[in-house]
């Protein structure tokens, strides 16, 4: 694992300034990654789907983010506001918000990858 | 199972003779049936505690069923379904699109994704008729049918040993159509497999492929243009969120993705077919929790914990979760390791590296992150 990575598993969303950020790349994937918990702090958002469980059956169904999740073989969804594959619908309202009280500027194919 | 994501596998059929087709389509002309489609329905819209159920139309070409199949498959899911939602995708080389099925699509809400390798020079290389004529036209004829209707589909190119000379050219022309898109690297599989000479990637092919793509997207600064490379910006989000965004990077696909193939049997995933590697039959079957219970599930449901060396030695394991049990399978173990790991793991890095990169360069990282940082580059952990 490279240093870059490393150094970058260790930051939290709130040592981030989201606004002095350039690349519209970047700013739009923190846009979709970024939320504010309920204390008002900015924290990345958990992906329960990406996360290890020793026992299936300890899901918790109703914690679930379903809507991370998209099929690798399928691109049904080039509006990117109105699916299950994207986020946009409701991670967007945490930016917008944090725009508003001026803390935060923000087939047969092959394989998945 | 609350949400579930279907892959419907209508046909078996194509008009194109793509040469890497995971489906070696052509082969069969055969179509769902009403009986199967309807059962399928019933099985997966009659399951407990149903929220939503994502159907996605696959195939083979799903269009060679035509018009009617889809109006009456709308018609039997609202017969069938209770309470929980119904949403509905198809990925299609579009070919056999009308105008009379692209308003059904968008009345019903039906999003299509196109398969389409890039421009024309690049698509004729891989995605021709039977005949050897260009499919180009027309696909690009379709998704101009459904941009004409406000749908704006996203489009799937195949990353081939044939694409590697035109990366920008391919680039240029999606962003230029202004078109989302991903681009899967070719699989070993189907009408592939016989020719990954030709047509596959080695390790650093792959690698020096997608950093180049990514960087194309990565560094384009174009004002008022916004392009979406797809499988780029989960990776970019997963490294943040840790985990997740798309199905090959789960500890487990199978408690929300299932495919249902057009004799109706059963798939961990539309990659497969045939007998070898499926959950039965719906004919086969009283209800869907009878399916949860099939051997072959349970022991694909702890693919990622009895893979030690994923688990327990890979620093990336958060991310990747052993990757995708179909890429195992082509390697001839489905509950080993996903063989684009090498690759992964290099990609993974430079998408850090970027990312890294531009949070430096523009000052983003507050006081203390970044000596933070530096402090925890020895012992971090995720």
């Amino acid at each position: 694992m490279s240093k870059e990575f490393r150094k970058l598993l260790c930051l939290d969303a709130s040592e981030i300034e989201v606004g002095k950020i350039e690349n519209k790349n970047l700013q739009g994937i923190l846009g979709k990654v970024i939320e504010v918990n309920e204390g008002g702090d900015f924290i990345f958002r958990y992906n329960h789907k990406g996360k290890h469980h020793k026992d299936h059956s300890d899901y918790s169904h109703s914690d679930y983010d379903y809507d991370g999740v998209s099929y690798s073989d399928s691109e049904g969804h080039g509006s990117h506001t109105d699916h299950a594959d994207h986020t946009d619908h409701k991670d967007r309202s945490h930016v917008d918000r944090s725009y508003s009280e001026g803390r935060y500027h923000t087939d047969s194919e092959g394989g998945a990858f | 199972m609350e949400h579930l994501n279907v892959l419907m596998k209508t046909s078996e059929s194509c008009p194109l003779a793509c040469l890497y087709c995971y489906e070696s389509a052509g082969n069969s002309k055969k179509i769902m049936d009403e009986d199967t489609l309807k059962r399928a329905v019933e099985i997966l819209e009659g399951r407990k505690s149903a929220k939503v159920t994502s159907y996605i139309w696959h195939g083979a070409e799903p269009l060679t069923a035509g018009l009617d199949f889809f109006k009456r498959a709308r018609e039997i899911q609202e017969n069938f379904h209770r309470d929980s939602a119904i949403k509905n995708s198809m990925q299609t080389n579009g070919v056999l699109l009308t105008p009379e099925m692209a308003d059904f699509f968008v009345e019903e809400q039906i999003h299509l994704g196109f398969s389409l390798d890039g421009n024309k020079e690049v698509h004729d290389q891989t995605r021709p008729f039977f005949s050897g004529r260009s499919s180009f036209d027309n696909t690009m004829k379709a998704i101009e049918m459904m941009n004409e209707r406000g749908q704006n589909p996203g489009v799937i190119a195949v990353l081939s040993k044939l694409s590697l000379p035109h990366l920008e050219d391919i680039y240029q022309f999606f962003k230029s159509t202004g078109l989302d898109f991903k681009m899967n690297p070719l699989i070993k599989c189907g009408s592939a497999t016989g020719k990954m000479d030709r047509l596959g990637l080695t390790v650093d092919e792959k690698v020096d492929a997608v950093k180049t793509l990514f960087d194309l997207w990565w560094f384009d600064t174009t004002e008022g243009h916004h392009v979406h490379y797809g499988n780029m910006e989960t990776i970019a989000s997963a490294i943040f969120t840790r985990g997740g965004g798309c199905c090959d990077m789960l500890e487990t696909c199978q408690d929300s993705f299932i495919s249902i193939g057009a004799r109706g049997a059963i798939y961990p995933c539309s990659r497969f077919s045939g007998e070898e590697v499926s959950y039965g039959n719906v004919h086969e079957i009283e209800n869907f929790e009878e399916f949860l219970d099939h051997p072959l599930r349970q022991k694909l449901l702890g693919r990622f914990e009895s893979n030690v060396y994923c688990k327990d030695s890979c620093e990336y394991n958060f991310l990747c979760n052993s990757g995708c049990m179909h890429n195992a399978y082509t390697e001839g173990d489905i509950m080993g390791r996903d063989p684009n790991c090498v690759a992964n793991q290099r990609i993974y890095d430079h998408v850090s590296k970027r990312i890294f990169e531009e949070l430096e360069r523009s000052g983003a990282i507050k006081s203390g992150g970044e000596e933070k940082c530096q402090k925890n580059l020895e012992s971090c952990c995720v």
